[in-house]
């Protein structure tokens, strides 16, 4: 399956800013089941400088300055994205006890095992109690296969959580979500990280795109569609394993990957340094379309 | 008991032989002389000639001297370093041993950073725990994306302390930004020029030569270019090491700036100058690794130069000591070092470090030599001993986060406490420096009292180290390599941050506001008491003129303009003059003034010879005695202390005058100085003249103009009997020869304008120049009898006039801002996390 994806994100300043720097993680990721074909990134008022570098955790950071005055900032990042359906089903015949990765994990003898490594211990929005670690518990039982386990983690979290937009913001504490068992794509993402860790095991962000669906009838709404985030489990031998907790599904063709990380933190889409500004307002469009496939 | 070959213990001075007889249990002098006490014994020969009144005068000299050389200034605590008089002694033999544990720690810190950064072998390995190491917010994951080269470390700092056993470990490892090494170079001048004799006659290893070597190492960092800019970044006049920075940044003449003075463009690191923006090649930077780059680490810091890791990455820039470095100081590594050092030299370390055990696994340990410390929190450090309850608190809940240490035993070095030697605990801090043909050696350290093994050096008690060099030392190898080094000079030379330029003008412009407030406070003083003999009325308007132009701030700063609102209350012209003299609420007292100066002359630190900041030391002094005066201080005492500061005042004038180069932005502090000079004009004479008086009254106040404007004597010579308004507005207005009129600081700030890097169009005027044209042009126009001459009691043209030059006077400094200092604005952080994002 083929997407075009346009994410722009505007800011607007209550006052003027003289010299803006930015990193942009908004070029998709390159792995097995997703090919960025192409990608381009675009602002107004344009860029005097652009360069871009791959990071820890093997996402593409677009690095740019504005050094024109403005008053507002507009950052469009166009990308062309092929998805290859993942057996997903074959998964389940991967029987290998949660247990035996934790201690693989615990001490690393491959390169492999040591950059998950980096994914098992608590991050700063994913801190982690003896709640957390006896919600995770219920669903990792001693014994039981990682993906089965990791699956009904993420159906409880579905089926536990309500999805609750305006009630958290990034800085509401996980403790909070929890308590509230109300969130959004990204408490739930972390609220899963925090609970994996607490195990022992490895498990990081992901943030990217989901596609909408319009209902029957309608003509789907330019920008409707909105940045997503789920959570990957590192298994050994298979890799990253993705669940979405917010769908109760397992990620296919319609989830795109823009960057991985071990929280938000890791991957925020648009970060930047301003000079000025003073209060400034964000608003974040996404439009993904599916190519017509010949 | 200290046992001498050479000399006969009953020789020695009481001072000196009741510390010997002492009973110490682990002391330098007593049990550590190696079987050789030759070092200490030549030292003592000298001092037995010393009376315990001799040390006690070093002593206070010593004391004089550090405090002159700022090393104490500026220090938010009140506890500042303090230099014994007595020198740690190192037997050749101990040094030797020190120097090779040294050489061989960096050589191995050197290999664990690349490995840490790069294969990760000690990971794979087991040798250190992959979930500690990258635990810890030491270890950066941004170096992954830097292609660096091998050297990781530039300069290291260890203390080092002697054990029971009498082998020298170590305590810390300094790896980021190690301090102290100014404070070292500053304490070896002091020392030496109080111990001379002994000096020379120890035969002390000398340390010139490590800081040459410092700067050929920086200078060969950049091979490929004939004249890199080297600044060294410091957090600033907040940082208890502050003092040093500015030292070292003289001493090794590259320019000091903050994080604002720099910024990152287009992948480079720049200096945002007078001049404008220029390219920054080398940062030794004072700061810490987690707080370098706002922009891409995850923690903000105010500290911090947003984009530097690019240019990093670019390689546009080297940044000593290298990003990253930090790990090496964690307790992950700490605690493993010695199993490292079997795996990568295949033999042990020469200065190990205490035996540490992670508390995990030694729950039922015995705790009374060890001390509990923590991973991830650098603050916690409980005595096995002591401190047991708390110790089971913390192993209740993650007893993998903490570690046993043995506990150091510190040998003890005597120190004078003013009327005799005690046996202190000490660790010495000992430098080196990886240049290319390997690890050089400081040969000297700092000594410091140290109480509590956490907390060092930030203030406290040091002694400087003498190591004794067998061979009488040579001075060949003295003086730099001049290589590079002339061209650098005047290239630096011509670079002043916008800031130290700022700071400059305001000095400047504080300076004249010192001397105008002591004059005014001088003048008050002399009329209410010339009043308090003369009761007559002249005399009282005069002084209530005076006072109400005080209290309502128009003849002192900020020189707001007065409205005439005759305001009926009656002051006390006594308390207004203590008002004006120590009240740290009026914005426009003596106090508030000299505080403000001595600030803005620490933020120019780097820039001041030894003897200006003598004065901005004595200055200091003088506040805070200020800030101690009763609120009933006696009009004696305040003029007394008038005296002195109009003394500093001059004095300070007259050494920088001497000794600043306008390449390196003095004429700034000219400016401010001719700026602020003229606005004082402007606000008396508009305050104090503009009214027609009668001819007595007018009188008075006309020589009480002039007293404050130091002008009265030239003027009676110029106009003996036919001194009048007129005569006045001619001398202190319109003569542009005379030093003290406005005119004249017009056409000085004109100028010193011309040394301002031109930003116009050629053939065009820039915006400041055109003002300083119509300032000049009015007044030279004006004539001294219609500016004297009033219609019902006021003299409107010489209103007018006044006006127009403090509109433009104002304009004038608004536009140095916008256009030399203006790259002054502070930034913020755009990142959603601060924000709303929308989620799905």
């Amino acid at each position: 399956m083929k997407y075009t994806v346009k994410h722009t994100t505007t800011y607007r300043y209550s006052e003027p800013v003289s010299l803006c720097q930015n990193h942009a993680r908004l070029t998709p990721i390159q792995n097995n089941f997703q090919h960025c074909l192409s990608s381009h990134l675009t602002a107004s008022p344009s860029v005097d400088y652009q360069e871009s570098f791959i990071d820890y955790f093997g996402n593409q950071v677009t690095v740019f300055d504005i050094p024109t005055q403005h008053d507002v900032l507009e950052v469009t990042s166009i990308s062309e994205v092929e998805i290859f359906n993942r057996q997903q089903t074959s998964l389940f015949d991967w029987q290998i006890p949660w247990e035996s990765v934790v201690n693989a994990l615990r001490t690393p003898n491959s390169l492999i095992l040591l950059q998950a490594a980096d994914f098992s211990t608590p991050s700063i929005f994913t801190p982690i109690d003896e709640n957390i670690r006896a919600y995770a518990n219920q669903s990792f039982v001693p014994g039981r296969s990682i993906i089965a386990a990791s699956e009904d983690l993420m159906a409880r979290i579905f089926n536990d959580f309500k999805y609750e937009s305006g009630f958290t913001t990034i800085s509401t504490p996980l403790s909070e979500v929890f308590a509230h068992k109300k969130g959004v794509c990204q408490d739930f993402a972390h609220f899963a990280l925090a609970c994996l860790r607490s195990l022992g095991l490895a498990a990081r962000y992901v943030s990217g795109y989901i596609e909408t669906i319009p209902p029957e009838g309608e003509e789907k709404l330019e920008g409707a569609d909105a940045t997503h985030a789920w959570f990957a489990v590192f298994v050994p031998d298979l890799g990253w394993v993705d669940f979405d907790p917010t769908n109760n599904v397992l990620p296919n063709e319609q989830h795109i990957t823009l960057a991985v990380g071990r929280d938000f933190a890791d991957v925020t889409p648009l970060k930047g340094i301003v000079f000025g500004g003073g209060s400034h307002q964000l608003s974040v469009a996404v439009d993904m379309r599916r190519q017509e496939t010949f | 008991m200290y046992y001498s070959e050479t000399n006969n213990m009953l020789e020695m001075p009481a001072w000196l032989s009741s510390y010997l007889n002492g009973t110490h249990h682990h002391d330098e002098v007593e049990h550590h002389s190696g079987g050789d006490t030759q070092h200490w014994d030549v030292l003592f020969a000298r001092l037995a000639n010393l009376s315990d009144k001799d040390i006690h005068l070093r002593s206070n000299e010593i004391k004089r001297l550090l405090q002159d050389s700022g090393v104490t200034f500026g220090m938010k605590n009140q506890t500042s370093w303090r230099l014994d008089p007595l020198p740690l002694m190192l037997s050749e033999n101990d040094w030797q041993v020190i120097k090779a544990g040294v050489i061989q720690r960096t050589e191995l810190l050197n290999k664990i950073a690349n490995d840490l950064y790069g294969h990760q072998e000690l990971l794979l390995n087991g040798l250190l725990s992959a979930s500690q190491l990258k635990a810890s917010s030491s270890y950066l994951r941004e170096c992954y994306s830097f292609t660096g080269t091998e050297q990781k470390i530039f300069v290291a700092a260890y203390d080092i302390y002697r054990d029971k056993d009498g082998h020298f470990k170590v305590l810390d490892d300094h790896l980021q930004a190690p301090q102290g090494l100014g404070l070292l170079l500053e304490n070896r001048i002091i020392a030496r020029r109080v111990m001379g004799d002994e000096f020379a006659e120890c035969n002390v290893q000398r340390i010139a030569n490590f800081f040459n070597k410092i700067q050929d190492s920086i200078n060969d960092l950049t091979p490929s270019l004939r004249d890199p800019r080297v600044v060294i970044l410091t957090k600033g006049s907040d940082d208890p090491f502050y003092s040093e920075h500015a030292f070292l940044s003289a001493y090794l003449g590259s320019t000091l700036v903050r994080s604002a003075d720099l910024t990152v463009r287009k992948g480079k690191v720049w200096l945002k100058s007078l001049k404008g923006l220029r390219k920054v090649d080398v940062i030794v930077r004072w700061i810490d690794d987690s707080g370098l780059d706002s922009l891409e680490q995850n923690a903000y810091s105010m500290d911090g130069i947003p984009g530097l890791f690019q240019a990093v990455r670019n390689q546009t820039v080297k940044v000593i000591n290298p990003v990253g470095c930090g790990i090496l100081e964690s307790a992950c590594v700490k605690t493993n070092i010695n199993r490292i050092a079997q795996y990568f030299l295949s033999e042990p370390l020469i200065l190990t470090s205490p035996e540490c055990l992670p508390a995990h696994l030694n729950l039922q340990l015995d705790t009374t030599n060890y001390e509990l410390l923590s991973y991830t929190d650098k603050k916690v450090c409980l005595d096995g001993e002591q401190q047991t309850v708390e110790i089971q608190d913390c192993l209740q809940d993650n007893p993998q986060d903490y570690y046993f240490r043995q506990k150091p035993q510190l040998s003890t070095a005597p120190f004078w406490d003013d009327h005799n030697l005690t046996a202190l605990p000490v660790i010495i801090r000992c430098f080196a420096l990886v240049t290319a043909n390997g690890v050089e050696v400081l040969p000297s350290a700092l000594c410091c009292f140290s109480q509590n093994t956490q907390q060092r050096l930030a203030s406290g008690w040091i002694k400087d180290t003498w190591i004794r060099s067998k061979k009488p030392e040579s001075h060949a190898n003295k003086f730099p390599k001049l290589t590079k080094k002339m061209s650098d000079l005047a290239l630096l030379d011509g670079v002043i941050p916008s800031r130290t330029a700022e700071n400059l003008f305001w000095l400047g412009r504080y300076l004249e506001r010192g001397e105008n407030t002591v004059r005014m406070l001088r003048l008050l003083i002399d009329r209410f008491t010339e009043f308090s003999i003369y009761p007559d009325s002249n005399n009282q308007k005069i002084v209530t003129k005076l006072v109400e132009a005080i209290v309502n701030q128009s003849i002192v700063p900020p020189y707001i303009h007065a409205n005439n609102t005759n305001d009926s209350q009656s002051y006390i012209p006594r308390e207004i003059a203590a008002q004006l003299f120590a009240d740290s609420q009026f914005s426009g007292s003596l106090l508030c003034t000299l505080k403000a100066l001595t600030n803005s002359a620490l933020q120019v630190r780097e820039l001041l010879s030894s003897d200006s900041w003598r004065i901005i030391d004595d200055i200091r002094d003088e506040f805070r005695r200020i800030e101690r005066a009763p609120a009933s201080v006696s009009t004696r005492v305040m003029q007394a202390t008038a005296d002195r500061i109009i003394g500093y005042l001059m004095a300070f004038n007259g050494s920088t005058s001497d000794s600043m180069s306008n390449s390196n932005g003095w004429f700034m502090l000219d400016m401010g100085r001719r700026v602020e000079r003229s606005t004082q004009l402007v606000s008396i004479i508009e305050n104090l003249m503009t009214e027609q008086m009668a001819e007595l009254e007018q009188l008075s106040m006309l020589e009480a103009i002039l007293t404050s404007q130091v002008s009265l004597i030239t003027h009676k010579r110029r106009y003996r009997m036919y001194q009048s308004a007129e005569t006045s507005v001619e001398l202190l207005i319109l003569d542009a020869e005379y030093p003290r009129s406005l005119l004249y600081q017009i056409e000085q700030l004109n100028h010193l304008c011309k040394l301002l890097p031109n930003k116009s169009t050629p053939g065009l005027m820039a915006p400041h120049q055109k003002l300083l044209l119509k300032m000049q042009t009015i007044c030279h126009l004006a004539e001294r009898e219609t500016l004297a001459s009033a219609t019902s009691g006021k003299r409107s043209e010489l209103v007018d006039l006044m006006k127009s030059v403090k509109t433009s006077l104002d304009a004038f400094s608004d536009l140095l801002m916008l256009q030399y200092f203006s790259h002054t604005k502070t930034a913020v952080p755009l990142n959603s996390l601060f924000g709303s994002i929308d989620k799905s």
